[in-house]
């Protein structure tokens, strides 16, 4: 949080992560998008979840077996302490946050 | 067999930093290998061929939308001496251009109407000026500020300004200049022809149709097609007229990132720290890119090349004279650092 002197914001997309996550606890990317009804593509879920991962809302990590076929492994995303605050105060409709009191 | 997109991650891993790798590229390359990989087992071979084509459009749309993130954030992250440095390029890209245009209006107004005589007639030159104008003040801006060296999150900075003036000159190319150009054609062949259409309502008055520099970017794009249809064209002597000034609009409306790019390889040189050879060199960028546009619009007018295969030609020849100025520079960069 130190890192982001800022006021921390949470984008339209980013909160749609965050609420599926919270619904879900793990998810992978495609399936982000297939809960999403449309709200998250394919295309650019992953910038998403990129900008997510950085500004620390969630974290991911690689599934241990590869998938059937062999090929790179999956990645998992999964909330963060921070993220979880994050989505409880901005679903109650505050539009920024102060970093201090995200902590 | 390797699975689908193995070899344009080797591809990107060359391009992309490993965070946009690790990030970006694996997991849409591993959806579509998941998918791809399922649909192969239930053996829906043409679903699995479309699974690759829309994995990839995601991939470049991933790619695209990250890019212009990055640039973004990039403007946003430098520091105040960057700033200071982004802001005199600017500075510097707008005086130029104001000047250049200046000069380039003047010329003709001058000669062909009379100097002061109609103030708005001279307003239809300005866009033709400013499209010679913006690609050389963008290539003698960057050279002038951007002495010594810059960081990436500069250059790419500078860049996107560059990309901004393309984006403008082509607007300008395609459809402004062609405008102004037929309103000032309308309007100086009234003045010496003493027609007015208000005031001759009974007699017919027409206009001066339009020529190739009066067709908007669209249009001469459907003439040019036209054109390389009658494939007799080439061979019976005859030249064509559309295909090259449609392919000079574009090399045009690219030169401001062409010269930039070219700018931002010699600006953080040791040689070109003193302003007259920063000068010099904008001169030499703008002069070898141009002279490339004169010469394939030449092949594609006489000798039938096609499009494609001129804009191929041109960024070779581009990329070879950048190639050439990095390899040069770098010898007299050492050839100094020995000597002082």
């Amino acid at each position: 949080v130190a890192e982001h002197p800022r006021l921390l914001r949470l984008s339209p997309k980013e909160l749609v992560v965050l609420e599926l996550l919270m619904r879900d606890k793990r998810l992978y990317g495609l399936q982000l998008v297939a809960a999403s009804r449309g709200r998250l593509k394919r295309g650019t879920v992953y910038v998403t979840l990129s900008r997510m991962e950085e500004k620390g809302y969630i974290t991911s990590l690689h599934e241990d077996a590869p998938p059937e076929g062999g090929g790179l492994p999956r990645r998992i995303y999964e909330p963060t302490a921070l993220g979880r605050r994050m989505h409880k105060v901005f679903t109650s409709g505050v539009p920024v946050l102060e970093p201090k009191l995200a902590r | 067999m390797n699975p689908p997109g193995t070899r344009l991650r080797r591809l990107l891993s060359r391009w992309c930093s490993p965070g946009t790798i690790e990030r970006i590229v694996d997991p849409t390359l591993v959806d579509l290998q998941t998918e791809h990989t399922a649909a192969r087992s239930r053996g829906r071979i043409w679903r699995s061929r479309a699974i690759i084509g829309v994995g990839y459009l995601a991939l470049v749309r991933a790619l695209c939308l990250h890019g212009f993130m990055s640039v973004a954030e990039g403007l946003g992250s430098l520091d105040t001496r960057e700033r200071q440095v982004f802001a005199r390029t600017v500075w510097t890209v707008v005086t130029v251009t104001m000047i250049l245009t200046v000069v380039v209006v003047a010329g003709p107004y001058r000669h062909v109407l009379g100097f002061g005589r109609d103030f708005l007639l001279g307003l239809y030159l300005v866009p033709q000026a400013l499209v010679i104008a913006v690609p050389a003040a963008v290539s003698v801006g960057i050279l002038l500020s951007l002495r010594g060296q810059a960081s990436w999150r500069l250059k790419l900075s500078v860049l996107s300004l560059a990309a901004a003036c393309s984006v403008g000159t082509l607007a300008l190319v395609g459809w402004v200049v062609p405008e102004a150009n037929q309103a000032f054609r309308v309007q100086t062949w009234q003045r010496l022809s003493g027609a007015h259409p208000d005031r001759d309502e009974g007699r017919r008055v027409e206009s001066p149709s339009r020529g190739i520099a009066e067709l908007t970017l669209a249009a001469l794009a459907r003439a040019a097609e036209r054109e390389f249809s009658r494939a007799e064209t080439a061979h019976w002597g005859r030249y064509r007229s559309y295909a090259p000034a449609y392919y000079s609009r574009w090399m045009v409306a690219v030169a401001p990132v062409a010269l930039a790019l070219f700018s931002l390889s010699v600006a953080g040189r040791r040689w070109t720290q003193g302003r007259i050879v920063a000068l010099w060199m904008a001169i030499v960028g703008l002069v070898s890119y141009y002279a490339i546009m004169l010469v394939v619009s030449g092949w594609v007018r006489h000798d039938g090349l096609g499009l494609t295969a001129a804009a191929c030609v041109s960024l070779l020849g581009f990329l070879s004279v950048l190639a050439i100025f990095r390899a040069f520079g770098g010898l007299v960069d050492r050839f100094l650092q020995r000597a002082g």
